[in-house]
């Protein structure tokens, strides 16, 4: 068990760390090619492409007068400090402006998952309850439909129809928690329902078939037989039950959320880590890239990781090989 | 002898129809098919109408995508222009008729590159195992759990700053994500087949691993690659559109996602079919890939039911 666990997060780790390689060396071979390198498009923008002085020495804080490996020791032991650098083009330290954005993305990644869940377990009882009736049907063609339907689609249908019947728009003016709650909670609120819409196809199919399994047990028939209200039977035996490997399951999605926020940012203006990602990619800001997608991977990889984990607690017959 | 009559009735129905003509053995197994599988028979129907309209897109769309028709700016439905027109004057429906194609050079493009070095891969490691398995699949396990949609964000954003083709590196990029999971697969195929007696056999007559992996074991894993394929097109698609709802995609060609993007928000209010229309091929064409994809799982290889990717 300890030894699955070591193996797992040594592949997190390595996974983590192919993505810094990829995008720093892509980054600085790819660029270039094309152009001088980030500091001239920073410096052109600035309007003093002919200051000779000035480039040089924005290079040398960079290092990038000196070879590529050299570079890349040099940014991982500045990230290893905790110094992500400054952005090119407005010198703001790339960690405040991190710590202000991340807490949004995975409050939408997380709030998304509990949506799914809540959304999904409900449908599939019921869908199981009725089976070969019309609410399974119904709820069957839901299932397949939100993983056909894009969630950003739906956000962009509901905003549009919403503007025009209601005079109804998403407030482009965000607010933290901390400073307005409610204001706070209005905003996030439809897209991390939205977000969470996709992942909630498949769960609902999983928690149908479940329950499916678990209402033809033998316990359940004593329960029946022994004159509980079926309210109770499905409730305290059956759900309890069913509900089992389907939380298992629920935390596979995260990745994929967490993932899909960009999206969902970029439609509701929501200053998250996705927009900062996609704005420095249009400047070709080097240390905002390298440090969002080094973000990204540390998430991800460790959504995974807590998924790969709880699964080999929560159910023992999982071989750790 | 009750079971022997019985399987040489059958051999005999078997003959029967294997001496039909083409057509007619086309024409039952798409029945069988259809019968056994509605959904999946539904999901062909409409992956056809798309490969259809993609292909004859130059043809059979009124206008060509680009063109703007400048007096005739955010339209509704009419004769002229069936469903409406955006707000540079570009015919909405010819401009879906172009999407269609772009979504499926970008699908079919990902996910046959990526089979192919998939099958190569899986093939290369699953046959010389030992050291070239091992430190493979490490490699994989790693690239398997790279964040795809925000290193292809990176890629895409990078490419796009230096004026290459983006189609292109979208296909590329897909692709290279791709082919780790895919390669999983097919490794595991054929790890199963390397210790079958045929293999054996073949490697008694003194066939080389070359010989043996292109002519013996590739034969006997084609319809898992087919499978897998299938399974993984509608993702693909679902990317593209993302991607370029985002921006990443090809500039100057007409894509579904592209069309959603935010730049023509204000004008969807005017015109609420501009933001109709993109989305429901988009649904539309994910969904007739999943359910002709799932059919075609469960009745060529029935031991992946279950998995999706």
């Amino acid at each position: 068990m300890g030894r699955y666990i070591i193996r797992r997060l040594v592949y997190g780790v390595i996974t983590i760390w192919l993505v810094t390689l990829i995008v720093f060396f892509g980054l600085r071979l790819i660029v270039p090619i094309f152009y001088g390198d980030a500091i001239e498009i920073a410096v052109g923008l600035s309007g003093a492409i002919d200051d000779k002085a000035l480039i040089e020495r924005r290079r040398a804080e960079l290092d990038l007068d000196k070879p590529l490996p050299v570079q890349y020791v040099s940014w991982l032991t500045d990230v290893a400090r905790g110094d992500l650098g400054r952005s090119l083009f407005n010198g703001r330290p790339v960690l405040t402006e991190i710590k202000n954005r991340l807490p949004v993305s995975l409050e939408l990644g997380l709030v998304g998952l509990l949506s799914a869940v809540i959304i999904a377990i409900p449908f599939g009882v019921v869908a199981a309850l009725a089976q070969d009736r019309w609410p399974d049907y119904a709820l069957r063609v839901y299932a397949v439909g939100s993983s056909s339907v894009p969630g950003f689609w739906l956000a962009i249908l509901i905003i549009t129809f919403a503007s025009i019947w209601w005079r109804w728009a998403p407030s482009i003016d965000f607010a933290y928690f901390h400073d307005d709650p409610i204001k706070h909670i209005k905003i996030m609120l439809l897209p991390a329902l939205l977000i969470g819409l996709t992942p909630s196809g498949g769960l609902v199919r999983i928690m149908r078939s479940q329950m499916l399994e678990v209402l033809r047990q033998d316990y359940v028939r004593t329960a029946r037989a022994k004159g509980l209200a079926e309210s109770v039977v499905v409730m305290r035996h059956a759900v309890r039950n069913g509900i089992i490997p389907v939380i298992t399951i629920i935390g596979l999605s995260l990745p994929g959320l967490i993932a899909g926020t960009p999206l969902f940012e970029r439609i509701f203006v929501l200053p998250g880590m996705g927009n900062y990602l996609i704005a420095s990619l249009g400047d070709l800001d080097y240390p905002v890239i390298q440090s969002t997608n080094l973000i990204f991977a540390i998430l991800i990889v460790g959504a995974n990781l807590i998924v790969d984990i709880s699964y080999s607690l929560i159910d023992p017959r999982i071989r750790y090989s | 002898m009750a079971r022997t009559q019985a399987a040489d009735h059958y051999a005999a129905i078997a003959q029967r129809r294997a001496e039909r003509p083409f057509i007619v053995r086309l024409a039952s197994g798409i029945w069988n098919f259809s019968r056994r599988k509605p959904l999946g028979a539904i999901g062909a129907a409409i992956v056809l109408i798309f490969v259809f309209v993609a292909v004859t897109a130059p043809v059979i769309a009124p206008f060509d995508d680009g063109a703007q028709h400048l007096r005739d700016k955010l339209q509704g439905p009419s004769a002229k222009y069936r469903l409406g027109t955006d707000n540079l004057g570009r015919d909405v429906l010819s401009r879906l008729m172009y999407g269609a194609q772009l979504s499926l050079i970008v699908g079919f493009g990902a996910v046959g590159i990526s089979s192919l070095a998939a099958t190569l891969m899986g093939l290369v490691m699953a046959y010389f195992g030992r050291w070239v398995d091992q430190i493979m699949s490490r490699v994989i396990d790693a690239w398997i759990a790279l964040p795809d949609l925000i290193i292809l964000i990176t890629f895409l954003g990078i490419v796009r700053r230096t004026g290459a083709n983006m189609i292109l590196a979208m296909v590329l990029g897909l692709a290279f994500l791709r082919s780790a999971t895919a390669s999983r697969v097919v490794r595991s195929a054929v790890l199963e087949l390397r210790n079958r007696p045929f293999v054996e056999a073949a490697e008694a007559a003194g066939a080389g691993p070359v010989r043996i992996m292109f002519r013996h074991v590739l034969p006997n894993i084609l319809p898992l690659i087919i499978v897998t394929a299938s399974v993984a097109l509608p993702n693909a698609i679902l990317a593209e559109a993302s991607l370029s709802f985002l921006g990443f995609g090809p500039e100057g060609t007409s894509s579904w996602g592209q069309m959603l993007s935010v730049e023509g928000r204000e004008f969807f209010r005017k015109q609420p079919g501009l933001a109709l229309w993109p989305g429901v091929c988009i649904a539309l064409a994910v969904f007739g890939f999943n359910m002709f994809g799932d059919a075609l799982r469960d009745v060529l290889d029935p031991r992946l039911r279950g998995t999706r990717r």
